[in-house]
């Protein structure tokens, strides 16, 4: 198989574009605040992680235009037939919310297929084009997809692309679930009581190496292995013994030709509800045994984005294996009792090896990834 | 790399349907309802289940009862499928819920508003512990979830998928008279299969979904059109699996 290198990587997150999120990052700093897109009064949380800056160029249509507009605002060098594989739970659900109240709105913007269209015509992109719904790891499979294409033989290139959109519709759907944190969440904490809604949007493009150096192109990490898998459980909660997890995570250890040992850390979906992250832990000590592979999660401070979270997260991979720090676990106080020697409050180094960052979400769906710095050969060792 | 389809189900506006013992057609037309008796002995979630989903689940029942194959089917199966509205019309109800207030808003419903709704029920009653995705289509009935599930065959992702679409229209959305329902392939990795009568075989030429005809390499251009040309393909030689009936599910 071919090897996979990320070539470039964006993301638009409620602490701003990807470099200023990462600093934010690694500096505390949350994106989490009392909601004004909307009235949340009656549901059970008035916070989430919104973009700034976002707004409606034209009446009728999906803030994610807004929001293409801050992630695309210098096109990334492509060929026309590059292949595009974008990711998302809800597109413009924002217009279907106007259509339903008002009876205005653009539909094509409601259709998930609309953040590929839009994508497409504003690169001017002419080749295959998929959208990927895969719930809350929507993004992390397209990257998945994207990665096989290229390491075997089916393109020299791929464009990923995610967002999702912090809605009423969704934020009022999880409050009737009693999914969300009536405070910020506070992932992997022993006293977290739910999520916290984010939304962002990034882009990555993947490339095979050959191809990327014989071009020049910056190598900010390799995409080394990948996994999907079900839990064929329930069709809204997490397995509790973290079995589709595992499997993802064991797929991507099977495709990078590693072990767990080579694991260095771990970027987890980590969404503060009592059952994601009781399941996480077990399926990381699944794998890992009980050796303390270093956790973070990033939506306490970031929200969880949905779709888009896999990609926003796989973005900031990059930029830890470049600065090779773990940020904090924002929002995390006193850490759950099987997560205490993992998961951390503060930046720490990233050890040597692999960085595995996993998702999850509705529907027994789970994916892994797993990225090694540019210079690193299979095994872990530079 | 050659794959075979060893089921075909679907669910159209003329009922329930599966290989060749039945005639295939999808038409605008509005879909019968589907009861849980003609499909599963025992499915404890069935009635509360909405019609996107029950139409999908009909046509995996369907292909895998035309396949001979009962769950759980393990981590060597997964699921691909393409859609173009989704669970768009399950949106309109549950925010017609929500817009009387938080405190009214559907759990229910919201539950089913992802389009990987299909995903968790066919994986749930089959034992599908492989990738599993969607992928949204602007044109219903297309080949997209085929392709899909062939390349994850072809990269050793899997040893048999379910491969196919899923459409129910949202009333006064769109113009246009899309047809609804479901229509379903199992593709099975010539390995696994091992003689087995399959209908025919697949194959990527590039991106495009190929029919291996014994006689000429046809591309296919969307899944109605594939499923009645694997109906008119002469049967191969060897017996198929017994079929099994109504399947309890978990």
């Amino acid at each position: 198989m071919r090897t996979v290198a990320v070539v470039e990587a964006r993301a638009v997150t409620a602490l701003g574009d990807l470099d200023a999120t990462w600093r934010g990052l690694l500096a505390g700093r949350t994106g989490i605040a009392p909601v004004t897109r909307f009235d949340a009064t009656g549901c059970i949380s008035r916070w989430a992680a919104c973009v700034p800056g976002l707004e409606r160029k034209s009446s009728g249509r999906s803030l994610l235009m807004s929001m293409l507009d801050q992630l695309l605002d210098a096109s990334p060098i492509l060929s026309a037939d590059t292949p595009l594989l974008a990711a998302t739970t809800k597109a413009g659900i924002d217009v279907l919310e106007s259509i339903a109240r008002h009876g205005r709105g653009s539909k094509e913007d409601v259709s998930p297929s609309f953040l590929a269209d839009e994508t497409c015509r504003r690169l001017d992109l002419c080749g295959r084009r998929e959208t990927v719904s895969g719930a809350c790891a929507s993004a992390t499979i397209a990257l998945a997809r994207a990665a096989a294409l290229i390491a075997h033989g089916k393109a020299e290139s791929v464009l990923v692309v995610c967002a999702d959109l912090v809605s009423e519709f969704v934020f009022t759907g999880f409050s009737a679930l009693r999914a969300l944190s009536p405070e910020p969440a506070k992932p992997f904490d022993a006293r977290r009581d739910g999520l916290t809604l984010g939304e962002g949007a990034a882009l990555m493009l993947l490339m095979a190496e050959k191809r990327a150096q014989t071009e020049e192109r910056p190598i900010l990490a390799r995409l080394t292995g990948w996994g999907v898998a079900n839990d064929a459980t329930h069709i809204t909660a997490p397995a509790r013994n973290g079995c589709g997890l595992i499997a993802a995570i064991n797929r991507s250890l099977t495709v990078a030709g590693t072990r767990p040992d080579d694991v260095a850390a771990i970027c987890a979906h980590g969404t503060g509800t009592v059952y994601n992250d009781a399941m996480e832990l077990t399926a990381f000590r699944g794998v890992f045994g009980e050796r303390q592979v270093p956790v973070n999660g990033v939506k306490g401070a970031l929200g969880h984005a949905m779709g888009a979270s896999g990609g926003i997260e796989a973005a900031l991979c990059c930029c830890m294996l470049a600065d090779g720090m773990l940020p904090p676990t924002i929002g995390l106080s006193e850490p759950d009792p099987a997560g205490v020697g993992l998961v951390r409050n503060e930046p720490i180094p990233l050890p040597e090896g692999l960085l595995l960052s996993t998702n999850s979400g509705f529907g027994g769906i789970n994916a892994a990834l797993l990225f090694s710095k540019p210079e690193q050969t299979a095994g872990g060792a530079a | 790399m050659s794959v075979l389809v060893t089921g075909i189900g679907w669910l159209t506006s003329a009922g329930l349907g599966q290989g060749r013992k039945d005639s295939f057609a999808l038409t605008g037309n509005a879909l019968p309802e589907v009861r849980r008796q003609d499909l599963f002995a025992e499915h404890p979630r069935f009635g509360r289940l909405d019609a996107y989903c029950k139409t999908g689940l009909a046509g995996v029942v369907m292909a895998l009862r035309d396949a001979g194959l009962d769950g759980p089917l393990g981590e060597t199966a997964g699921f691909a499928a393409t859609t173009s509205a989704g669970c768009l019309r399950t949106d309109l109800d549950y925010f017609a819920t929500a817009m009387q207030g938080p405190a009214l808003a559907s759990p229910n419903l919201f539950a089913f508003t992802l389009p990987t709704s299909i995903v968790a029920e066919a994986a749930i009653c089959f034992g599908l512990r492989g990738p599993t995705c969607v992928l949204h289509e602007p044109q219903p009935f297309g080949l997209t979830g085929v392709r899909a599930a062939l390349e994850a065959l072809e990269f050793g992702e899997a040893e048999i998928m379910l491969a196919g679409a899923c459409d129910v229209s949202a009333p006064n959305w769109s113009c246009s008279q899309d047809p609804s329902g479901s229509v379903f392939l199992v593709l099975e990795s010539e390995r696994r299969v091992q003689g087995r009568q399959a209908y025919g075989c697949l194959a990527l030429d590039e991106d495009t979904v190929v029919l291996d005809a014994k006689s000429s390499d046809e591309r296919q251009s969307s899944l109605p059109d594939l499923v009645l040309k694997l109906q008119n393909l002469p049967t191969a030689n060897a017996p198929r699996r017994k079929p099994v009936g109504s399947t309890p599910c978990a």
